[in-house]
């Protein structure tokens, strides 16, 4: 039981792995590729979002950079425009000035305040909310610009006033004291443009002057990080450079920048550096999801299609076995069919003679005045002869009777001890000589005395015998037919070889020829499951069997059993 | 006039008890315990009938069969078969045996057999010679 319970435990290990190596290799097969798909996409994706949010920003980038052109160039095209009409006396005067802004002012909500300054660099006249007439900008650099250009409109400062503004100066007229108009726009007003044009999410603006220092800027709220200005790439002229800055910390963002203000400032848009990629984000969670539940439900799925395939197998497995078995036992029954009637021939003969010498006696007895009669003083004589003849085949027809019995009793399957040359001799007594007889074939004994009794299953091992003679006759049944039946003793095993001299084996068949349902005779003679069987029969003994030989040269098939003694089944 | 008999089996004691009985009736019988023996005697004497077991080793009744046709056509053959072997029996009275017997055999069978295979023997004979007269 033990033995079974063994094989029950590998086959169910057998099974077992079976399941687990379909479920990974069909995980693998689904998964391997899925990680290339998704990655590809995503790749995809990632290149289609960050060209839709460059072009974004550098839309927003243009937009704001024309929204603050504009407003600038309406500014000096304003004061322009003021400083052509009016003639410098008229604008000179305080009173004149404060006229104009206050016709200005509610137009231009932007303009903190305006003044006339003459060529010496002092305010002559001034308009706005802080004390500034009188003041004196001589040494300052946009007095010094505008002196020389006739136009100049200064970077952002803080000037006497300590605020942030922004100064325009224009020179009012050619003549002999030329004077300059010079206003202040409140960064109020830019903090207002820099957000125009917004697209999506809101996105952080600066304002820089060449030297890269900051003028404006705009952070939306929230703790975000603001740019470190030394990271800002400065564009080419009328371009949109597109480039990666760090804010202080050294957080990485995606710029916009372009030239302003006749390229004298930059305008820097930077992007929100999650808003970026919080759509990729998402698509990486939906990804990563999906991907986690194609696994599991191909882990599932394949966990179950294999436990359905390995059962199915398991079934097949059975069915086979039971076939096997069948087919075993058929071929038990033939070999025992083919004994009983080698044995029922072998009752015969002794029947056949005493029923001559029966009726012979019978007959003595009858007086009958005959010539071929037997003479009375012989009469006696031949009685008693004829008498012990009976009796000595009758006891010869007992003989084989038992033998019989023996046999039938040997069909269980049971491990003893047998002398191999007295199962041989007895088999080949009762069933070699009919079949040789009848098919003209020769058997030829060669045992080998020294053979000591071997621990084995003599019924099995009597099929397997039959079914090699069986075969040999039948490959030899043609004349001078000869099958050779030796044994052997070797050092640790028994051989026991059944040869015939018949056809042999063609090349190729060797390698089949213990195939179950391999066969070379014609149809409906044999079931290519003789040999298969012996193979099945000799390997659960403990011991081999193979087959040597050429084409036209006959066949030897030699069964090996081991010498130590088989373990019992318990 | 009772024909000449030759049994032929490899069993010595059947041969023994059969021809003994056969004597008996005054049959003419010889024996042999095998069939080269027995294709040895069909030449050398002129037998009516040969009895001639089916399973023989060396030589077997089929065999035999066809030799002793070939050598001497107008002697009858009855096959004596063990019931292992009435195919071969009839595979014999395909070859030109008279007729089969099963073995054990009831005498009064066989000599029925015997009897008629002989009246068969002589007719064929007789019609032979008719045609070689005329």
């Amino acid at each position: 039981m033990k033995l079974w319970n063994n094989f029950i435990k590998f086959k169910l290990d057998y099974y077992q792995k079976l399941k687990w190596n379909i479920v990974i290799s069909i995980v693998l097969v689904v998964t391997i590729p899925l990680p290339i798909v998704t990655g590809t996409l995503y790749s995809y994706y990632r290149t289609y979002v960050r060209s839709t949010v460059i072009s974004n920003l550098k839309g927003v980038v243009a937009k704001r950079c024309a929204a603050i052109e504009l407003f600038l160039d309406e500014r000096v095209a304003f004061l322009k425009t003021l400083s052509q009409t009016k003639d410098i006396s008229e604008l000179g005067m305080q009173k004149n000035l404060e006229y104009i802004f206050s016709i200005v002012k509610p137009q231009f909500g932007s303009f903190v305040d305006m003044g006339l300054i003459n060529q010496d660099g002092m305010q002559s006249a001034y308009v706005g909310p802080y004390p500034l007439l009188g003041k004196n900008y001589q040494d300052t650099t946009w007095f010094q610009e505008a002196r020389k250009k006739g136009l100049y409109i200064s970077d952002i400062f803080l000037g006497y006033r300590q605020v942030p503004h922004l100064a325009i100066a224009v020179e009012v007229a050619k003549g002999a004291s030329p004077r300059y108009l010079r206003a202040t726009i409140n960064t109020d007003t830019f903090q207002k443009l820099l957000q125009s044009g917004q697209m999506g999410p809101p996105r952080d603006a600066y304002i820089v002057n060449r030297s890269r220092q900051i003028q404006i800027l705009q952070v939306y709220a929230g703790n975000r990080e603001v740019i470190d200005p030394e990271s800002i790439a400065l564009p080419e002229h009328n371009d949109i450079l597109i480039s990666e800055a760090r804010t202080i910390h050294g957080q990485k963002i995606l710029t916009a920048s372009t030239w302003l203000n006749q390229d004298r400032w930059v305008l820097v848009v930077a992007e929100d550096p999650t808003s970026e990629f919080i759509s990729l984000f998402h698509a990486r969670r939906v990804a990563l999801i999906l991907f986690a539940i194609i696994i599991l439900s191909m882990g599932a799925l394949s966990y179950y299609g294999a436990q359905w395939i390995v059962r199915k197998i398991q079934q097949a497995d059975i069915e086979k076995d039971m076939v096997q078995e069948q087919l075993m036992q058929t071929n038990k029954l033939v070999s025992l069919g083919k004994m009983a009637a080698g044995l029922a021939h072998e009752i015969n003969n002794p029947l056949a003679i005493i029923n001559e010498s029966a009726n012979y006696a019978k007959e003595i007895m009858q007086v009958r005045p005959a010539k071929g009669d037997v003479p009375p003083e012989n009469r006696q004589r031949e009685l008693n002869t004829a008498l012990d003849d009976i009796i000595e085949e009758a006891f010869k027809a007992k003989d084989i009777t038992q033998r019989l019995l023996g046999f039938a009793r040997k069909v269980e399957a049971k491990i003893e001890e047998v002398d191999i040359n007295k199962l041989l001799s007895d088999l080949l007594k009762y069933y070699g000589r009919v079949i040789t007889k009848a098919g003209n074939v020769r058997i030829v004994e060669n045992f080998d005395p020294g053979l000591t009794t071997i621990r084995t299953d003599p019924s099995q091992l009597q099929q397997v015998i039959i079914n090699l003679i069986d075969n040999a006759i039948y490959f030899t049944s043609k004349e001078g037919g000869e099958v050779g039946v030796v044994t052997e003793k070797l050092d640790s095993s028994v051989n026991i070889s059944v040869s015939d001299n018949g056809p042999g084996l063609k090349p190729g068949v060797k390698q089949r020829i213990f195939d179950p349902f391999f066969t070379t005779k014609p149809v409906g003679k044999g079931t290519g499951l003789g040999l298969a069987i012996c193979y099945g029969i000799v390997k659960k003994l403990g011991g081999d069997i193979f087959v040597e030989s050429e084409e036209d040269k006959g066949a030897i098939f030699t069964v090996q059993l081991p010498l130590s003694p088989l373990k019992e089944e318990d | 006039m009772k024909p000449k008999i030759l049994i032929v089996d490899d069993e010595e004691k059947f041969l023994t008890y059969l021809s003994k009985r056969l004597k008996m009736r005054e049959y003419d019988v010889a024996t042999s315990l095998s069939g080269e023996d027995a294709l040895e005697k069909v030449r050398q004497h002129n037998f009516d009938i040969v009895i001639l077991d089916v399973l023989m080793p060396g030589i077997d009744g089929i065999e035999a069969l066809r030799e002793i046709k070939k050598a001497k056509p107008f002697i009858e053959v009855i096959m004596l078969t063990g019931h292992a072997s009435v195919e071969a029996g009839v595979e014999g009275m395909r070859l030109g045996a008279y007729d089969y017997v099963m073995k054990p055999c009831e005498a009064e069978e066989l000599i029925s057999k015997i009897n008629k295979a002989y009246e068969r023997k002589v007719e064929m004979e007789e019609q032979s010679l008719g045609r070689g007269a005329r």
